[in-house]
């Protein structure tokens, strides 16, 4: 377990990454402000031992994608406007804006994909291990993926 | 690309009190003398901590199966009862159905099936072995058994059998037998949509927890889930229940012929049903069924092991 200036470190480099990836599972601020302190909390109560930071940095991926399937499984979930937190949201520009809105227009499983492989920066066989799915399978995904964000953003364009 | 998305998604942060919430339970696990449970942030329809002194009477205490079922009309007097019930280190809570358009994305059996075959359902589980065979003689059509250290259950050894048995009968030797044809033929079972699973005590063999979820489909291709759960360590019976009846479009406590109760949800075109009773649970989510129609169910369904 570390200590608690460990911790708050800690958790202050990795919390918006937990936060990013939990937001791209749930689509919902809420959902996702809930699974980052679980995670957090998780962290702090690990007794693992990391290798590195990037091990570190798995895990908590790992363990945020665990505890995003928990509120798959229950059809309870809250009320909430995701236009209204993404709207709240300052983005650089127009196009990223689009490119925002494309990406969580996605199905649940292709957004996982796009996030990890294009803001986390991980390999497809990294994602294939994160999401212990088949390395293909995730190829196949990240393809698709793809062709959909560009033909929701060529509608997007001809409006 | 990659640029572009990174842009695009470098104002999502988590909220700016997450590590003081975080702070704060690490302090309050320290402090507390209860056992641990999970707390959440939650979000609530109308104001939330400045609780108004006045309140509306809430409609009716039913104890469902011994389990208490509390039905309020404001916001304010859920709050204001739980704040009575529930330890102060506790947050308050209030479920919130999503609308079907949310609920649409939700994994379809078959996929739950599978990923209980690939992940497991607990955290660290170590598979030991993963068969297949359509024919077996056992009955089951995939096999998984893996190893798991649960600080809370103890170690044990999951065993997950997926088999369209399951949607016709519920057998678990010792628990439960459970003829549940009665749901057929107005149901289709989703293939590859049924998966029993067993948690037994890696020490001396006993069981923990068994719990099985069928899927299946209504004429008109909707969806419709039956679970059946046991837990020797949780009292379904201590677990009161606390529902804002204006969150939905109906609520009530349906008893069948058989003198099952069940507590009947119903929002957007969905439904809920369950019931408890000790150790066991049983819940049905469909959104292809009315909750007339789910009372009909329920009545044809063999006198529900929750009372066995």
């Amino acid at each position: 377990m570390p200590t608690r200036e460990q911790f708050i470190q800690l958790a202050q480099l990795h919390m918006d990454t937990i936060f990013r990836l939990a937001f791209n599972c749930l689509k919902s601020k809420t959902d996702a402000d809930d699974v980052t302190q679980t995670v957090l909390l998780r962290l702090y109560e690990t007794e693992k031992r990391f290798e590195n930071e990037e091990h570190l940095k798995y895990w908590l991926i790992r363990v945020t994608l665990n505890e995003c399937k928990k509120y798959w499984r229950s059809p309870w979930r809250r009320t909430e406007d995701f236009e209204d937190y993404a709207n709240s949201l300052t983005v650089e520009g127009p196009k990223h804006s689009e490119l925002f809105d494309a990406v969580m227009a996605l199905d649940q499983k292709y957004r996982v994909v796009i996030f990890l492989y294009y803001y986390e920066g991980y390999t497809m066989k990294e994602i294939a291990s994160l999401l212990k799915l088949p390395q293909g399978t995730v190829g196949t995904r990240l393809k698709r993926a793809k062709e959909r964000l560009k033909k929701i953003l060529l509608e997007e364009a001809s409006k | 690309m990659r640029e572009e998305i990174r842009k695009a998604f470098s104002p999502v942060h988590a909220s700016d009190d997450t590590l003081e919430e975080v702070l704060k339970m690490i302090d309050a696990k320290k402090d507390a003398a209860v056992g641990r449970r999970r707390i959440g942030r939650i979000v609530l329809v109308a104001a939330l901590l400045t609780v108004m002194l006045t309140f509306t009477a809430f409609a009716a205490d039913y104890a469902v199966n011994h389990r208490e079922v509390f039905f309020f009309d404001t916001i304010e007097a859920l709050m204001k009862k739980q704040s009575e019930e529930i330890p102060e280190e506790y947050a308050l809570s209030c479920g919130v159905p999503g609308s079907a358009e949310e609920n649409a994305d939700l994994e379809t059996p078959a996929e739950y099936v599978d990923r209980v075959m690939e992940d497991g359902l607990f955290d660290q589980e170590t598979v030991i072995s993963y068969e297949e065979d359509p024919d077996a003689a056992q009955g089951w059509e995939r096999r998984r058994v893996a190893e798991c250290q649960s600080s809370y259950y103890g170690d044990l050894i999951v065993e997950s059998l997926a088999s369209s048995v399951y949607a016709d009968r519920v057998f678990v030797e010792g628990l439960i037998d459970w003829d549940i044809t009665s749901l057929s033929p107005k149901l289709t079972p989703d293939e590859g949509g049924q998966v029993l699973t067993l948690f037994r005590s890696a020490a001396d063999g006993s069981l923990i927890r068994a719990q099985a979820h069928m899927g299946y489909t209504t004429d008109d291709g909707k969806r419709f889930s039956l679970t059946y759960e046991y837990n020797v360590k949780a009292d379904y019976g201590e677990e009161p229940e606390y529902i804002l009846n204006s969150a939905y479009d109906q609520s009530e406590v349906f008893v069948t012929k058989d003198g099952a109760e069940c507590l009947i949800l119903g929002y957007d075109g969905q439904v809920w049903a369950n019931a408890a009773y000790g150790h066991k649970r049983v819940d049905i989510y469909t959104t292809g069924c009315t909750a007339e129609e789910v009372k009909t169910i329920l009545e044809d369904l063999e006198p529900m092991q929750v009372f066995r």
